[in-house]
């Protein structure tokens, strides 16, 4: 833990180097054999990778009105804070990283490893986004709204960061929304540190634009019996990519990581987790559910790591995919390895189409082929949306869905 | 109201139905009994609908219209019904929104409204009296874990809300004890009237005593090769089918 005694700009001098040497991450490298970066490269070297324009000072406050079942939102525009259209809740302490002052930085890059260029630029280069932290008890749900300023605006590179610190048994429900218009790149890290007994539930909606690329990197250390559950569900972006980390430090900690994915044209949709059981008695589950049309392309890629004398240990991982169309591609590798025998575990992929005989069932009783096509698919992925926190970001993720496949069919069905 | 003339299909390659003929009148219930890989089921799926057959010769028509020209939906929204040999266990469909979204698109392709939240409710409440089923399993993911006896059931309670204006029950009696069969046979009566046909493919004339047919056919590899009143369930009962291929064997 000697990073923690180095001082930001150090660190950031040598992710600067690290970046300067490795740039963008190759398909040569195992966790990016089925992610090129070629064309997000092609877009950034057409305007240098430049940073995205100044915030206008107006800005539409629609597009900040609460959903149900929060306690606060945060509005992000380019990945900046924009306080005057936030609502911040009490007991939450928010740190604009924009113009904080240096020792506010201190707990910053504590937590991921800077494993390939792209974390390394965003730790080298970012200048935008919030530390959130919460010392109290519960203090209810906030949305993180990641919104453009400008739909037009000429390409734009942003990197941001966002920081959660939860104390001793504090709790918090975090649903970070990057829902931004436009051409652009979302480079995006999220640290969570976690103090004993604490408990995060962490939400991550992608519908970015299409024509955009969402980079994001999630890194969690875990305390004593914390709870970490994340959701992820990937809708937008060219390619969209999430990788989380999370490390279960302490004994008794435990973290559950759920995902839906759906991808429709040309998309590119990739999900990666490394989960590290380092101390006893810690336990992980993980469902992710991904739903393929057209020519896209979704990857799973899942590594729990038991470590060597973490015994006690539960682990459960599984991917399911649901192939809509003969065009489009699934990769998916569950991984676990195992340095002790005092561990249960099991996990698995599948990968399959819908049924025909539900589906012939569902017609039997009247119901037009398309509408009996996406009332399977919301079945498929009814598990997950489940499970996510807040009703109205259920809500809203059934709505997302119900939209795209309404797209699809031109009709729409009921959950 | 359902002619089938001469029907040939073939599964696979294989000739399963062979030239079946059958007619049922409108406010009739006829009864198939047959050995087991006759052909009933076939008969079943592809009066439904399902892919995978290769109908190779014959016609049906239902209420005057092609029925083998019809998608499966398009069928059940013109009033055929199908009660499955074995209801498919579809995980994260509930049972209630299903039923009402097959309720309203049979309803909107009669001309009728399409019914709100509590009208659904209130017509699914009633229609579980008539085929006495539990509320909660009612309302689980259709038909998932079910034992067997219940997804029997639960394609009664579909019947009884669709109200079809013909219905195939495939071996809707298999599996069932005795309290389910008077309720699936009181299901099935309820829905009996001059306008409504019925097919009821059974092994047991148990059924037949709850769901009096006007007449029993015998369907014998692939074609319909005798035809008679209800005693002839109970002469099968006694004698089995050898007697009847032997006449077959006689006759051809
Ligand atoms: N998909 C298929 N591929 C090949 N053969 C099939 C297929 N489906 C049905 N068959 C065959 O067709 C024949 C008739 O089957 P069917 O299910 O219609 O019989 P059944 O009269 O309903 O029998 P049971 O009384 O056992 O329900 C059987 O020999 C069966 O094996
Ligand atoms: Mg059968």
């Amino acid at each position: 833990m000697s990073a923690q005694l180095t001082p930001l700009a150090e660190l950031r001098a040598t992710a600067d180097g690290l970046w300067q040497s490795n740039g963008l991450p190759s398909p040569k490298l195992e966790a990016w054999k089925h992610t090129n970066l070629r064309a997000l490269q092609r877009v950034e070297s057409k305007t240098g990778g430049t940073v995205a324009t100044e915030i206008p000072s107006e800005f539409d406050a629609k597009i900040a009105a609460p959903l149900d079942g929060f306690a606060g939102t945060l509005l992000l525009v380019d990945g900046k804070l924009n306080l005057a259209l936030s609502v911040i809740p009490d007991g939450l302490t928010v740190v604009d990283l924009a113009d904080a002052a240096p020792e506010q930085l201190g707990t910053i890059a504590k937590l991921d490893r800077l494993q390939d260029g792209l974390t390394a630029r965003n730790l080298a280069q970012f200048d935008r986004g919030v530390a959130l932290s919460v010392t109290g008890h519960d203090v209810g749900a906030i949305e993180l709204r990641y919104v453009q300023s400008s739909e037009d605006a000429a390409m734009a590179t942003q990197e941001s960061r966002l920081l959660i610190e939860l104390a001793r048994h504090a709790e918090l429900t975090v649903v970070e929304r990057h829902i931004g218009a436009g051409q652009f790149v979302n480079n995006h890290v999220t640290e969570v540190d976690l103090s004993a007994g604490a408990v995060l539930k962490h939400v991550r909606v992608q519908h970015q634009d299409t024509r955009s690329f969402h980079l994001g990197k999630i890194a969690v250390r875990q305390g004593r019996d914390s709870r970490y559950e994340s959701h992820v569900a990937q809708f937008g972006a060219a390619i969209g990519r999430c990788d989380i980390e999370v490390f279960l430090a302490e004994p008794g900690a435990s973290c559950k990581l759920d995902g839906l994915y759906h991808g429709q044209g040309n998309q590119h949709i990739d999900n990666h987790s490394v989960i590290h059981h380092i101390a006893n008695n810690t336990t992980s589950s993980e469902l992710y559910k991904g739903i393929l049309d057209d020519k896209s392309t979704g990857i799973f890629r899942g590594n729990i790591l038991i470590y060597k004398g973490a015994s006690g240990c539960a682990t459960t991982q599984m991917n399911r995919n649901l192939v809509l169309s003969e065009q489009a591609t699934v990769h998916t590798k569950p991984q676990l390895e195992i340095d002790n025998d005092d561990v249960t575990a099991a996990h698995g992929a599948t990968v399959g189409q819908l049924d025909d005989d539900a589906l012939f069932y569902l017609r039997s009783r009247g119901i037009d082929a398309q509408t009996a096509h996406s009332m399977l698919v919301f079945a498929f992925a009814g598990e997950v949306v489940a499970d996510v926190p807040v009703e109205s970001i259920q809500t809203l993720l059934k709505d997302e869905l119900a939209r795209r496949l309404a797209a699809r069919t031109g009709l729409t069905v009921e959950g | 109201m359902l002619e089938i003339k001469n029907l040939k299909v073939k599964v696979g390659g294989k000739d399963i139905l062979r030239g079946l003929t059958l007619d049922v009148p409108a406010g009739e219930v006829h009864a198939i009994m047959g050995p087991n890989g006759s052909g009933k089921s076939t008969l079943s799926y592809v009066l439904a609908g399902r892919e995978g057959y290769d109908v190779t010769g014959g016609e049906v028509s239902f209420d005057g219209k092609d029925l083998l020209e019809m998608e499966a939906d398009e069928r059940a929204r013109e009033g055929m019904f199908l009660a499955f040999q074995y209801p498919v266990e579809v995980p994260g469909v509930s049972n209630k929104v299903f039923l009402k979204h097959a309720l309203n698109s049979i309803r909107k392709h009669r001309g009728q409204e399409e019914l709100d939240a509590v009208g659904f409710l209130k017509l699914f409440r009633s229609k579980l009296k008539t085929v006495k089923m539990d509320k909660k399993l009612a309302g689980r993911e259709l038909n998932s874990g079910f034992s067997g006896g219940e997804k029997k059931r639960n394609e009664i309670l579909q019947m009884a809300m669709l109200e079809p204006k013909f219905a195939i029950l495939d071996e809707t009696d298999s599996g069932l004890d005795i309290d389910a069969l008077k309720a699936v046979s009181d299901g099935v009566n309820a829905l009996r009237d001059e306008n409504r046909g019925m097919l009821v493919i059974t092994h047991y004339q148990r059924l037949l005593d709850y769901i009096v047919p006007d007449r029993v056919h015998v369907l014998l590899d692939g074609r319909i090769v005798k035809s008679g009143g209800k005693e002839l369930a109970l002469e099968l009962e006694e004698r089995g089918y050898d007697w009847i291929r032997a006449e077959q064997g006689g006759a051809n």
